[in-house]
């Protein structure tokens, strides 16, 4: 029986330049990255001096500067700097378990931590290395055919690149860097000693050109790619080394879109190595292993060291890939497999849309794939995409859906958004840095889009149990609309690496709660230069994630509307961090807090108090100790206090308004003021004068005295 | 009127006629020497009668002098003697103008202790004006309880 058809609302144009980068097309948002320009010099420490001045070009890469340092010791050696830039994370958090890594054939980290330019008051995130690159076996990546013999591959490439990937195995970390254009001759001729070069100035994986990556990391945006996994670097090795031994590229003058088609219809390695080229020795097995597209069949790291101990691998169980009995036609192109029309529907919504509406697509997956669990999961796209309504942004919804219902192991992709469960986190850093559209990652964090994936890939047997906890997490910040929530929130809980956004301190490039008190305090030696407002969004979310007790206990008062409540809430949250971070002195921050606690002075309401505690702040103003400030302002008694004597003064002035209309009524008409306490004063007078008079009228009558 | 009082006031009246025909002489002299007092009452429209009372105390410090000498004469109650201390200007003079300074002490300390009472309430509302004006400096304006306030004592935004 026929699907009844799914009705969508018209579907929007698709925008100019909406296309994904990396998915296959040219083009996108960091296609214009342009670094930014830098200049004078940078201190890492005090011992290590960047010229900004000296860039290193062939070390260097689109996104990520390197440059000259020297060591400031005695030995005075010579080094490579990558300076990062704010809008790519770097992933600053294994610098130190790379730093251990000691393998000849890796470049060596020196120190990770931020450089600081005095002059423009900038701080960036820094990666310092020997400077023992030497030159790059190649300058680009692209159509390269070294026709290297594969047995000089195998020991000078082959050999020590393993040995690189074992080590980094052994410290969990994934190099996300693998290619051609990052392996350097080590200054020796004769490729006798390869060094792999840097990947961690970027975010897994970003600096990878498509065709290194395996097809569902390819789909993704380069910022949205995730973490991924060793069998990724060893996939990235098994395209390198294509390249160093193919003497013909089959996909010569391509571009990355047909490249990817390519591996999605034929595989990679039919992709990358033509069949005219005949390889000898035992690097094709390796190459084969290493270029399975499907992870199952792909080699582990394990396997490639059996192999190379000489062990022949026994076949593993493969799953064939899904191909339909009758190819798809959409939008003037056959399909037997799901994934590359999961890519084409994606960016095709308006014929999507018709695909989906007739029906063609479900009589499609049950006739000619018969796949009973995607038509399950075609129904739960419809009805998860209708959860919400079908509003404006239903057809959106509902193309994301089935784009992971016909590859649920390629990337989530919503409207201009094609990233991994794991890349979300530093596709949503760039965008913020970017100045992006954040509404499309609020709606992949509030809808049920991510909870449809996750249900199809636990379905399929993916182990989502991270996912699910990271992911409503995420969804429990996004309802909270209040400060130190939302997706500044989601934001830092996803990313461990990103600095600290907030336009106040971000050129600080401050990534704990001491290193951001301090970027306060470097600011407010300029007090012009300090903002109305310290805490924002993305400050408070920051501090929540880093340290959720120098700021969780101080979140209503930080996103109250009354200033002296945000007042407060701020000194509070900036006290704890100093005393949490033993900061013994905060001089400038303190001294500008004195005047930024304006408001607090008017929450009295008696002028002297305010004036008693103006006196008091004047003089603990410069000892540095937030502490202090607070302590005197912080008092609840001197408040009570104080309203109970403004309601003393309220009732002063109802009495003395009383009196003075009393008063002056009374005195209105003066010719009666006063009268009758005239009147009685003088019966006393007159009668005294008359008592007087009486007797001594008496007292003459009484001697003999006579009036007549 | 109860009649007990009625009574009481018939008596009144009756022993008050019957003392003044006793002591005619002396009534003489205190009806005659009184009538500034008299007119001064009937002038008089306070309930107080506070004027009446002044003019009459000053009045009978006059009117005394003449009673004495009345009494102690060899007739003290004799209308002849009455009639002939009445007939001498003296007395009339000395009766009178006591009476007449009762008026002026009147006058003069009504008007001086009125004045002095209004100078004192005209310092007081000026005193009052400045003690609104120190609590509204140091309360701020809505300590006149005009305002709307909140828990806190503090004027609700819209009310600033």
């Amino acid at each position: 029986m026929a699907k009844p058809p799914v009705k969508t609302v018209p579907a929007p144009a698709p925008a100019a330049g909406s296309m994904i980068d990396g998915a296959g097309d040219v083009g996108g948002s960091t296609e214009a990255f342009r670094p930014t320009p830098l200049s004078g010099k940078m201190m890492f420490g005090d011992s290590i001096e960047i010229d900004l001045g000296k860039r290193i070009p062939q070390y260097g890469n689109r996104y990520v500067g390197a440059f000259a340092a020297k060591s400031l010791a005695s030995d005075g050696r010579d080094l490579l700097a990558y300076v990062c830039e704010p809008q790519f994370t770097p992933r600053n958090r294994i610098g130190p378990s790379y730093a251990s890594v000691a393998n000849p054939a890796l470049l060596r980290l020196i120190g990770s931590g931020i450089g600081k330019i005095a002059e423009s008051h900038t701080n960036r995130f820094v990666f310092i290395y020997e400077n023992a690159l030497g030159a790059p076996i190649a300058e680009n990546d692209v159509g390269l055919t070294m026709g290297m013999k594969s047995e000089k591959v195998m020991e000078k490439v082959v050999t020590p690149m393993i040995s690189v990937l074992k080590d980094l195995r052994d410290y969990d970390i994934v190099h996300g860097g693998i290619r051609i254009s990052n392996l350097y001759n080590g200054g020796k001729e004769n490729y006798d000693f390869v060094v792999l070069g840097e990947a961690l100035s970027l975010p897994p994986s970003m600096g990878q050109p498509p065709v290194y990556e395996p097809i569902d990391r390819a789909l993704a945006q380069p910022t949205g790619r995730g973490i991924g996994t060793n069998q990724d670097d060893l996939y990235s090795l098994g395209v390198t080394l294509a390249m160093m031994i193919r003497t013909r590229d089959p996909m010569r003058g391509k571009s990355d879109a047909e490249i990817l088609q390519n591996k999605m219809q034929y595989g990679t390695y039919a992709t990358l190595l033509s069949p005219d080229d005949h390889f000898s020795g035992s690097i094709v097995e390796l190459m084969r292993g290493l270029l399975y597209d499907d992870r199952r069949q792909r080699w582990t790291l394990e396997e490639v060291l059996a192999w190379q101990d000489g062990r022949r691998l026994s076949p593993k169980q493969t799953t064939k890939k899904l191909r339909a009995a009758r190819p798809l036609t959409f939008n003037g192109k056959t399909y037997s497999f799901t994934m590359p029309l999961a890519r084409d529907i994606f960016q095709r919504p308006t014929e999507a849309a018709q695909l989906i509406d007739s029906g063609d697509l479900y009589q499609w997956i049950k006739r000619s794939l018969d796949d009973e669990t995607m038509l399950v999961h075609f129904d739960n796209a419809v009805k998860s995409a209708e959860e919400q309504g079908r509003n404006s942004l239903y057809l959106d919804r509902l193309i994301a859906r089935m784009a992971i219902c016909l590859d649920p192991e390629g990337p989530i992709r919503y409207k201009n958004l094609s990233i991994t469960g794991e890349g979300i986190a530093t596709a949503l850093a760039e965008a913020f840095v970017a100045n992006k559209d954040l509404g499309t990652y609020a709606e992949v964090f509030n809808g049920s889009l991510l909870s449809y994936w996750m249900t199809i890939l636990t379905d399929l047997n993916h182990d989502m149990a991270s996912f699910v906890t990271r992911f409503d997490a995420c969804r429990s910040f996004m309802r909270q609309p209040g400060m130190g929530f939302g997706l500044e929130r989601v934001l830092y809980f996803l990313n461990p690496d990103v600095h600290c956004l907030s336009p106040v301190v971000s050129r600080y490039y401050a990534r704990t709660p001491e290193e951001f008190i301090m970027a306060c305090e470097y600011l407010a030696a300029d007090k012009s230069s300090m903002p109305t407002k310290l805490m924002d969004r993305h400050s408070v979310a920051f501090l929540c994630i880093k340290d959720r007790k120098v700021a969780e206990p101080y979140l209503f008062d930080m996103g109250a509307n009354e200033p002296y409540r945000y007042v407060m809430g701020t000194l509070r949250c900036l006290t704890a961090i100093q005393r949490y971070g033993k900061i013994t002195t905060l001089r400038n921050l303190t001294n500008w807090m004195a005047d930024f606690i304006e408001p607090v002075y008017e929450r009295f309401h008696d002028r002297d108090v305010r004036k008693e505690l103006r006196r008091k702040i004047n003089d603990v103003k410069d000892r540095g100790d937030l502490g202090r400030l607070l302590g005197i302002l912080d008092n609840a008694e001197l408040l009570r206090i104080d309203l109970a004597n403004f309601r003393y003064a309220m009732r002063d002035y109802r009495g003395l308004v009383r009196e003075r209309e009393d008063l002056g009524s009374r005195l209105a008409d003066g010719r009666y003021y006063g009268r009758r306490e005239g009147r009685e004063t003088s019966v006393i007078v007159s009668g005294v004068i008359s008592t007087l008079l009486i007797v001594g009228v008496i007292l003459m009558y009484l001697n003999g005295g006579r009036i007549l | 009127m109860s009649k007990a009082n009625a009574f009481r006031k018939h008596l009144l009246t009756f022993v008050f006629l019957v003392t003044a025909a006793l002591f005619g002489a002396s009534t003489m002299i205190l009806f005659f020497g009184m009538l500034p007092t008299i007119a001064a009452n009937v002038v008089d429209k306070s309930r107080q009668k506070s004027r009446a009372i002044s003019v009459g105390m000053m009045n009978l410090s006059g009117v005394m002098p003449f009673l004495l000498e009345l009494w102690m004469s060899p007739a003290p109650n004799s209308f002849d003697h009455a009639l002939t201390i009445l007939l001498q200007p003296k007395t009339v003079v000395i009766m009178y103008s006591i009476a007449a300074a009762g008026y002026a002490i009147e006058a003069a300390v009504t008007g001086m202790v009125a004045t002095m009472l209004q100078q004192r309430a005209a310092a007081r509302l000026r005193r009052i004006d400045f003690e609104v004006q120190e609590l509204v400096d140091r309360w701020n304006y809505y300590v006149d309880g005009a305002t709307q306030l909140d828990d806190a004592g503090f004027p609700y935004p819209n009310d600033d």
